[in-house]
């Protein structure tokens, strides 16, 4: 062959691969988008407004989405990740938006399709089971994509199938150990189950993978907070503040730091700011709720009153159910706080105004608020000095809390609190020994739970109470 | 010497070999790499996750607090599960960044910067590793290369790679990189291999071990059988061998399956299951014990100090290397200790080395030059020289003392170089050259004294005694051609022969080489082969020596085994086929001394003969009337077979005589006696009865029965004064010629002219000539008119009668001596082929003559 054919059919052949590697390429590429948009940039906004709701911005995250549906308005994705966004705080924008999404579906890939029809099962149909096998469906169609482990895992916990939660998530780590929100879902699950190791573990592989988001200090500071390591609860959280100044979770668990310290004052400070920072009123009432309990501990009664007045007028009108709800809400809070100032009838009055529930009232939603009087009581009791009967209604708040499960770390220790009082009360009814075993679980999971040290200190039995510590 | 190893095996060492050197190069190679690292070494065994199995001391993970037993769950904000994860995520980051660590220690998760570093030698240890390693291969490599086809120096080479691969693979630095799995899964392949190889090595060497606890012994109940089997067993079966080296991976599977059920990583030691590192160490030992048996069971001095040397060496580097490098780490898993164990290995080779070069150790003959022995002594008592002075210089300016200390120290330093040099060298000489001189200025010794013997005995014991005594042989015998059929025996023991023409000595001379006997395949030879072969196996030979000159066996030395019990190395056969050498030369030197000796004394013996045989001519030519004589006889040796004489038959020379010239077939010794006895024979028959062709006719008889084949050419011419005539008769002679008128004729021939002897009975006819007054006759045999030139053409009857006309005029010796010229003339320097002999006769018709001369 001559030298010219030679270098004929070698560009041929090179032309060819390189055809050959651009079309791959392209498939390939085509492929692994996700996502159906006819638009570069607004994919650019998708993939931020991901990486936000990841980091848990969620204010961030609906300004990406929004941006992304600005500039393409038939962005299926985008208008979907935007309603589950809206879902807690606008449900009707939210089904809106889903409806809109659905317009698109023709021209969406099996993928988009399924996340389509998991969100109209949960959101415009209302049926929580259709959209748990449309997940199912999702999980098995594409068991390589994260995505689907993070829906089946909040179906599974939905359901009440913790361990198949954990396994979930698990298998989502398996699959790719650089899920960092994996790690944070699964540090919550151990901290609920008092596995301060295994959530700390997950709680730092969350941190190493996402250094850059203020949620991992956050979770860390949480646990610390409420396992006693105030000082590195406290570095925690204040970086949580350095990489996201308006992180509200981050200010709310300050407020935890200084309750368990025993620094009343300070943690209505922070109480205080997370109820202004918030956004949502019920995210206020949460913080403004903590205040008042610690305005208690700081014996400042009436301005605990006056703070939880203003939050109820604040609150937004409401109707039905969800007003007769909130009134019941607030009454309790009033007589608690009453009865904590000594002004024991009126606490009584605002427990008997309180209004009828009517017959066709959720028999679960009754029982629940009919139990959560027995807080006002207790407090009455102990105001009136019957503690006895302080005894056996903060036995019957702690009973409720069991069959909880201990329920959630909450901003404000209440449950913690109710312990310490109740120990505080068998003290002075001379029964020091069951008062230790009332704080053993207490300082167990937070040796330097600071009123459960007061208490303690009063018995004079402080070495027996302070066994089984929860750690560190 | 080992049997050789089939070829197959051969280049599957080399290969190994080859493999090995390029592992252990790019492990090498590797360390020295500048890229991302940081210190730690994984544990490749790891069933998941990537498990810190040590942090090199100083290194990057070790600043950062990560510690061995530490799982690493994360590297710059990636998660990780293996190392090739973490190789992947390295090489993304450069080196001199610092880099967070996620790292498990027990239950804690801690976070770690890591300030990663371009050089992953983390310390000196592992370039003393490596060098370890070039050691033990670099002296592995030399003897394989020298003694290619010997098994010992085979698994030598092998157990060399396997300690090379050890050294460098096994514990070195390592981290997450490919390369990191390949060469620990390199070493722990050698982890395996060592012990095996090792204890192979010292069950063959210095040489195979033979147990003998379960022999019969003559008188003595058998032994039980199961002690029979055991022995078989351990005498290198294949069964044994297989065992040796299914075992260590045998015991890896099983370890790994429990690590595996029950999750116990304490099972693991640098990675490796402890079970196989205890192997390793009991192998190692096991092979210690072999070779102190060695050293137990050696007879012989010369093998028990190389075999001591080795054994020390060896000690001195294992058992540190089982105690600190195995046992403390899989007992106590206590690691510190791992350099105690390692830093002594270099003994062994070290040990070997000096091994070789001192006790030619594996038949490894290395010339170590004294110049470069001496000029490194010079360096080295140099460099003490100058580090005093400096010592001194330091100490007198630490202590300020006078100036003239430092003058003063260095003077006496200069002054002690010398002596001090002597004195390492006399040790240096005593060390590697002493011993090496003596064996070859004894050898040289027997060897020029072998040449120069030419008593057969004394070299025959020169050959054998004094060689098998410097060579250390049992025995050595020198086979030599015995005198009455040339069959190769010993003189001493002749009982045991090779048959000349034997297939044995045809394939020793075509061998030209050392031949062990148990390399000849019997069968591939004669019967007389075979039963010489069984002969020598019994009196204890094993190497049969060809004593050849020029393809010609002169004899055949039998070597039996040494008295080390060692094989026969390629030194020890060098030496053999020198003194076999050097035996041909002095066996042909000690035959050509007898043939020499021999030829003196025949000669002697023929110069008797001659003057016998000169005797035997008539002293004086006999005074005849009328007639003048004069005769000549020049044999071609020192004793012919020609002659005259003149026989007064009738009682004196006044009456008739007969004129006898004769000629005998052959030459010299023989030719001489039948000449004598011929001559006697002829003169007892004339004296009877004077008569020729009687005369012919007995004498013809008598010459038959005393040697056939053997003929007496003659002529008898008698003379008579009276009627002036010759009656003759002539048998295979020449006609005399006759000068007459001028001209030089031949006298009438008989009928009958057969040379006596020729035929038991034959009748012989008589001619008679008239003689004339001036008549000139020429009697001569053969020799003269075939008188040869260098052209081989003749001198011939027509230039005889020539010579003879020409100088008729002459008196007779005169005559005699220009026909001799004439002859010389023409044959040129040409040697004389034949005796030569005539007579010349002239009639004058005178009174006699005075007696001539002869």
């Amino acid at each position: 062959m001559t030298k010219p054919r030679v270098r004929k059919l070698f560009l041929a052949v090179a032309a060819l691969a390189v055809a050959a590697g651009g079309t791959a390429f392209a498939v390939l590429a085509r492929d692994r988008r996700e996502v159906t948009t006819r638009s570069a940039e607004a994919y650019r906004f998708y993939r931020q407004g991901l990486e936000n709701e990841r980091r848990l911005y969620h204010k961030d995250a609906l300004a990406s989405y929004a941006k992304a549906l600005e500039l393409d308005p038939h962005f299926a994705m985008a208008t979907v990740r935007l309603a589950g966004l809206l879902a807690g705080r606008d449900r009707d924008r939210a089904k809106s938006l889903v409806q809109c999404a659905s317009q698109s579906r023709e021209v969406l890939n099996e993928r988009e399709r399924l996340t389509l029809e998991i969100v109209e099962a949960e959101l415009l149909a209302g049926e929580p089971k259709k959209a748990a096998e449309r997940v199912r469906e999702y999980v098995r169609r594409f068991p390589e994509d994260p995505e689907g482990y993070f829906r089946l895992a909040n179906v599974l916990a939905r359901e009440g199938k913790p361990d198949e939660t954990l396994a979930t998530y698990e298998r989502l780590v398996a699959l790719d150990p650089n899920q960092a929100i994996a790690y944070n879902y699964l540090g919550y699950y151990f901290l609920r189950r008092r596995d301060f190791v295994k959530g700390e573990d997950f709680f730092k592989r969350y941190r190493f993978l996402a250094p850059d988001q203020a949620n991992p200090y956050d979770s860390l500071g949480e646990l610390y907070a409420n396992t006693g390591r105030y000082a590195e609860a406290e570095e925690h959280l204040k970086r949580a503040l350095e990489i996201k100044p308006d992180f509200l979770p981050a200010v709310g668990h300050l407020g935890t730091v200084e309750a368990c310290r025993g620094n009343a004052e300070g943690a209505v400070t922070w109480y205080r700011r997370a109820s202004e920072l918030a956004e949502t009123w019920k995210d206020r009432y949460s913080f403004a709720g903590a205040a008042v309990m610690a305005l208690l501990d700081a014996g400042r009664a009436e301005d605990a009153l006056v703070l939880l007045d203003e939050v109820a007028v604040a609150a937004p009108a409401r109707e039905g159910v969800d007003a007769l709800v909130l009134r019941w809400n607030v009454a309790r809070s009033r007589a608690i706080v009453l009865a904590i100032a000594g002004r024991v009838e009126e606490a009584e009055a605002e427990l008997a105004g309180l209004p009828e529930l009517p017959p066709d009232f959720d028999p679960k939603g009754k029982a629940a608020l009919e139990t959560s009087l027995s807080g006002p009581k207790a407090a009455m009791a102990v105001a009136r000095g019957d503690l006895e009967g302080a005894v056996r209604h903060f036995r019957e708040i702690l009973a409720t809390e069991a069959e909880r499960g201990m329920g959630d770390f909450s901003y404000y220790p209440s449950i913690f609190r109710v312990r310490t009082r109740l120990a505080d009360a068998l003290v002075t009814l001379g029964r020091p020994d069951e008062a230790r075993e009332e704080l053993r679980p207490v300082l167990a999971v937070n040796p330097r739970f600071a009123p459960a040290l007061e208490v303690l200190a009063r018995i004079g039995g402080r070495s027996s109470a302070t066994t089984g510590g929860a750690g560190r | 010497m080992t049997p050789a190893p089939p070829a197959a095996r051969r280049r599957a060492i080399v290969v190994v070999g080859i493999l090995g050197a390029l592992i252990a190069a790019m492990s090498v190679a590797d360390m020295f790499l500048p890229k991302a690292w940081d210190g730690v070494v994984p544990d490749t065994y790891a069933e998941s996750g990537l498990q810190v199995r040590a942090v090199v001391r100083g290194g990057p993970a070790e600043g950062a607090g990560i510690r061995p037993g530490d799982t690493i769950l994360g590297i710059g904000r990636r998660m990780l599960n293996t190392p090739a994860e973490a190789a992947s995520e390295l090489g993304r980051l450069a080196a001199g960044e610092t880099v967070p660590y996620l790292v498990k220690r027990g239950e804690q998760v801690l976070e770690r910067e890591v300030l990663l570093s371009p050089y992953r030698l983390g310390s000196a240890s592992y370039v003393y590793y490596a060098l370890l390693g070039g050691l033990f291969f670099g002296l592995g490599l030399f003897v394989y290369s020298r003694r290619a086809r010997d098994e010992a120096a085979e698994v030598f080479f092998l157990l060399c790679v396997l300690f090379m691969l050890f050294f460098v693979c096994r514990l070195r630095p390592s981290s997450y990189y490919w390369i990191d799995w390949f060469v620990q899964v390199a070493g722990t392949l050698a982890l395996f291999l060592l012990g095996a190889v090792f204890l192979h090595f010292f069950l063959l060497f210095p040489r195979r071990k033979v147990f003998r606890f379960a022999e019969a012994r003559p008188g003595e109940d058998p032994p039980a059988a199961p002690l029979v089997y055991l022995q078989r067993f351990l005498n290198g079966s294949p069964a044994l061998f297989v065992l040796l080296y299914t075992l260590p991976p045998a015991f890896y599977a099983l370890q790994m399956a429990v690590l595996r059920r029950t999750g116990d990583r304490s099972v693991l030691v640098y990675g490796a299951p402890r079970a196989n590192w205890i192997l390793l160490a009991d192998y190692l030992v096991l092979g210690l014990l072999a070779l102190a048996h060695s050293w137990w069971t050696a007879r012989e001095r010369t093998t028990r100090r190389p075999i001591l040397v080795l054994l020390l060496g060896t000690l001195g580097g294992i058992v540190p290397f089982v105690l600190f490098a195995v046992y403390f780490p899989s007992l106590f898993r206590d690691e510190r200790y791992l350099a105690w164990g390692v830093v002594p290995m270099a003994l062994v080779p070290l040990t070997f080395a000096y091994a070789i070069v001192r006790f030619r150790l594996f038949d490894v003959q290395v010339i170590v030059g004294k110049s470069i022995v001496y000029a490194i002594l010079t360096a080295i008592v140099t460099g003490l020289y100058a580090l005093a002075v400096v010592a001194g210089n330091a100490l007198v300016s630490s202590r300020t003392l006078s100036p003239l200390f430092a003058f003063a120290f260095g003077l006496a330093v200069v002054l002690l170089v010398d002596p001090l040099r002597r004195r390492m060298q006399a040790v240096v000489d005593r060390l590697f050259f002493r011993d090496r001189a003596d064996f070859q200025s004894a050898f040289r010794d027997i060897s020029r004294q072998v040449v120069a013997q030419l008593d057969r005995g004394k070299m025959q014991q020169l050959l054998t005694e004094r060689t098998a005594e410097l060579l250390r042989l049992s025995r050595l015998d020198l086979l030599t051609p015995r005198p009455e059929d040339g069959a190769l025996a010993d003189p001493r023991r002749g009982d045991v022969s090779l048959p000349v023409g034997a297939a044995l000595g045809r394939l020793l001379v075509e061998r030209d080489a050392p031949v062990p006997l148990r390399d000849l395949d019997p069968w591939a030879l004669d019967a007389p082969s075979r039963s010489f072969l069984k002969a020598q196996l019994e009196r204890g030979a094993r190497v049969l020596v060809p004593v050849a000159t020029r393809g010609r066996l002169l004899g055949v030395l039998a070597a039996g085994e040494k008295k080390s019990e060692e094989e026969f190395h390629k030194e020890d056969l060098d030496n053999l086929v020198t003194i076999a050498n050097q035996g041909a030369l002095g066996l042909e030197v000690a035959a050509l001394h007898e043939q020499l000796t021999r030829r003196a004394e025949v000669e002697r013996d023929l110069e008797i003969a001659r003057d016998i045989q000169v005797s035997l001519f008539p002293r004086e030519l006999p005074r005849i009337a009328g007639i003048e004589l004069y005769g000549v006889s020049l044999p071609a040796k020192v004793v012919g077979g020609d002659f005259y004489d003149f026989l007064p038959v009738d009682g004196g020379f006044d009456g008739r005589v007969a004129l006898v010239v004769g000629d005998v077939s052959g030459k010299s010794i023989p030719a001489s006696l039948l000449m004598v006895a011929a001559k006697e024979i002829v003169y007892a028959r004339a004296m009877q009865d004077p008569e020729p062709s009687t005369v012919f006719r007995e004498s013809n008889r008598r010459i038959y029965e005393i040697k056939r084949r053997m003929f007496v050419s003659l002529g008898y011419f008698l003379y008579d004064p009276v009627q002036l005539t010759l009656h003759y008769s002539i048998g295979g002679q020449p006609l005399p010629l006759v000068v007459r008128g001028g001209e030089a004729v031949e006298l009438p021939a008989p009928v009958s002219r057969l040379p006596l002897g020729a035929l038991r009975e034959t009748t012989y006819d008589a001619k008679t000539f008239w003689l004339r007054r001036g008549d000139l006759l020429l009697f001569y045999t053969d020799g003269l008119n075939e008188a040869m030139s260098v052209e081989s053409a003749y001198f011939g009857d027509e230039r005889l009668k020539a010579s003879l006309v020409r100088h008729s005029a002459a008196p007779l010796p005169e005559m005699a001596e220009e026909i001799l010229e004439d002859i010389r003339q023409f044959t040129f320097g040409a040697e004389q082929s034949d005796d030569a002999t005539f007579v010349l006769l002239r009639v004058t018709g005178a009174k006699p003559a005075p007696p001539g001369s002869v």
